[in-house]
């Protein structure tokens, strides 16, 4: 796994579990490259906590570490890779 | 089957409505999810990896053809056209909306289908033999126990918030297809010495991160005295389950630290004092069993005969390979059991389509006194079946792609939902076993190898039975990487057995790899066809297979 110092948060939408991304406007998005990305520590507990105040769109704030490539955050734990899908691996049909 | 009763239904129905209640304060923001995730676990709902998913119980895995129907209308309204058996019997719904959960439940209620205690700690579903009724070496049914259970259970306030959750299984047949020894009661059916039929009871088994084989704690129970000694485990239980520890709190850890003897003398002592305090009345009354045991008569059979070669002669082959493998059989003569592979190579092992679903409830009011069977295997039984009628449902299972030939065999792999949908995983199981099945695509090989059972979790609380297959595949998480361990000789039947873990574990690409090494070993090892895997494993021990999974073991890389 490689080291990094970037981080994200996301949830899953509170009406149909979709994951979402604290978006740089402040609010939820379903898209990954809209994503705000924070240092890890300070900034990345700033924003869970930002992201935490009205949780009544969302369920289970947390964040996630990612790598920035080519100039876009890309999960690195295969979890987070596997929720960034929406689907799961093996119906790629259902996207 | 049983029919619910006015109160049953009225029960079913209020908890709808208020769970409906609790949905739009969930969704108004009047409750807070810390608040309203208990509620809707209680009704089934989980929250997964990519969205919520409903656990439907399937009460000892029986349905019928409205039933299954149902499913797959609930698939193609609210969900995206499927759904998923589980190990527990149950059905699994992956893409339910919030808003939608309440008409679901209300649409199951319309059919006498619910989701209550699919989740909690609180005596889950009972699940039985999936054969149950059909069965030629059955003692007799365990669905009536089941059912006794079930009432009993439902809703019981003094046991509805255990130290941990709570799985009973029941078999009616000396070979046990219930898995009894892995639950924390097993049931079985048994009969005393002078032929009535009783139980011996199991305790304190499971899987998961500390799997433990069930001891019997009573060699010979009656059945009337079934609730009140269920319901002393039940008490000792409650009040000396560990609460402190989550993975301390199953009853298989209090078995094991307290020791069989002492529980059992507590049991015991509590069985007397409920049978003396209540004058008897815990116990069920004999017309009340036999008054649920009507429900479970079995249909009227005709008297028929003949064999399946007869009826089509020698001519097709497929048909016949569905035969040897498929079927199982029936205390009838004339009929059989079937078994439809929900395991067709490269498919999601226990996923069914709405028009699969659609179909098979359609063989079984056509062909099957419409009764239907969910296997913990995951797969569907058609258990009465009239071996005339084989060639007809075979034909139908074909067009929609039901009807591969390998029960018990390698492809038929039971595989959890894993990381592609479980929040608790620690790998994917899918692929695994769609690469596996794959891999041993070729029918000939696959009867060559012979039975051969593969399960397969995607974390170590082991919903896909890893430690009781043949040969066990646990998903683990290498920081960020899944990673495969490999565990041997176990077995899940009356011969019970934990595997033994190999070593250390594979990445996802050396999995199918081992796996055909480990199958090369044991076809040059074994002393004929007749000898089975799990047979020349239990002969020759671990070490020769373990030196064809690792043969450049460097001593560093040994476990
Ligand atoms: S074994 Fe683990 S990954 Fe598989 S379904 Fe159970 S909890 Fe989920």
């Amino acid at each position: 796994m490689a080291r990094t110092s970037l981080q994200i948060v996301s949830a899953n939408d509170l009406l149909d579990g979709d994951t979402v991304y604290w978006g740089t406007d402040g609010g939820w998005t379903r898209t990954l490259d809209s994503a705000v990305v924070v240092d890890k520590g300070t900034a990345a507990d700033a924003l869970l906590e930002a992201a935490s105040v009205d949780q009544s769109l969302v369920v289970g704030p947390h964040v996630f570490a990612v790598d920035m490539v080519n100039g876009k955050p890309v999960p690195i734990h295969i979890r987070e890779t596997l929720r960034c899908r929406r689907v799961p691996s093996v119906r790629p049909d259902l996207a | 089957m049983y029919r619910y009763d006015e109160f049953d239904s009225d029960f079913v129905r209020d908890r709808v409505k208020r769970f409906r209640r609790q949905i739009e304060r969930r969704i108004s923001g009047a409750l807070t999810e810390d608040e309203f995730k208990p509620l809707r676990l209680q009704n089934g709902l989980y929250l997964q990896l990519h969205a919520y998913m409903l656990r439907v119980a399937v009460p000892y895995g029986t349905l019928n053809g409205r039933q299954m129907r149902q499913l797959a209308m609930i698939a193609d309204r609210w969900d995206r056209g499927y759904g998923h058996f589980t190990t527990r019997q149950n059905i699994q719904f992956n893409w339910p909306k919030l808003r939608d959960t309440a008409d679901i439940l209300d649409a199951l209620a319309d059919v006498e289908m619910h989701a209550i205690q699919t989740s909690g700690n609180c005596i889950r579903n009972v699940t039985a033999d999936h054969f149950a009724g059909a069965a030629a070496d059955e003692i007799e049914d365990p669905r009536p126990t089941a059912e006794l259970l079930r009432q009993w259970s439902t809703n019981h306030p003094e046991f509805a918030f255990l130290p941990r959750k709570f799985k009973i299984a029941v078999t009616g047949s000396p070979n046990d297809r219930a898995v009894t020894k892995a639950h924390d009661i097993g049931l079985r059916m048994v009969r005393d010495g002078d032929g009535a039929p009783g139980y011996e009871v199991i305790i304190g088994g499971g899987l998961g991160r500390t799997p433990m084989v069930g001891k019997v704690i009573r060699p010979f129970l009656a059945k009337q005295e079934l609730l009140a000694y269920i319901e002393a485990i039940l008490r000792v239980y409650n009040l000396y389950g560990r609460r402190d520890n989550k993975y301390k709190a199953r009853i298989k850890i209090l078995v094991h630290e307290t020791g069989l003897d002492k529980i059992r003398a507590e049991v015991e002592q509590e069985f007397s004092t409920i049978v003396r305090s209540t004058a008897g009345s815990a116990l069920p009354d004999l017309q009340e069993i036999a008054r649920i045991e009507s429900y479970f008569a079995p249909p009227a059979f005709e008297n028929t005969d003949g064999d399946v070669v007869d009826i089509v002669g020698a001519g097709d082959k497929e048909f016949l390979a569905w035969t040897r493998h498929n079927l199982a059989e029936h205390k009838q003569p004339g009929y059989t059991i079937v078994t439809v592979s929900l395991k067709a190579i490269g498919a999601i092992p226990g996923d069914a389509s709405s028009d699969q679903m659609r179909v098979m409830a359609d063989l079984a009011e056509r062909y099957g006194h419409d009764e239907i069977r969910i296997s913990h295997e995951q797969n569907v039984v058609l258990p009465h079946v009239r071996k005339r009628d084989l060639p007809a449902i075979f034909a139908e299972l074909k067009r929609v792609d039901l009807a591969t030939a390998n029960i018990g065999l390698i492809s038929d792999i039971i595989a959890c939902p894993g990381m592609d949908y479980c929040s608790l995983a620690t790998a994917r199981s899918i692929p695994i076993a769609q690469d596996i099945a794959r891999h041993f695509a070729d029918s000939t090989y696959a009867e060559t190898i012979g039975e051969m059972k593969i399960k397969i979790s995607g974390c170590i609380n082991a919903c896909g039975h890893h430690h009781v297959a043949h040969i066990g595949i646990l998903g683990l998480d290498r920081k960020g990487v899944e990673n495969y361990q490999i565990t041997l000789g176990g077995d899940h039947t009356e011969n019970f057995a934990i595997g033994e873990r190999a070593g250390p574990g594979f990445s996802a690409e050396e999995v199918v790899p081992a796996i055909e090494r480990l199958i090369q070993a044991y076809l040059e090892l074994r002393e004929g066809p007749d000898e089975t895997f799990l047979t020349a494993y239990r002969r020759l021990g671990q070490e020769p297979f373990k030196q064809a999974l690792f043969p450049n073991i460097q001593p560093a890389r040994a476990a």
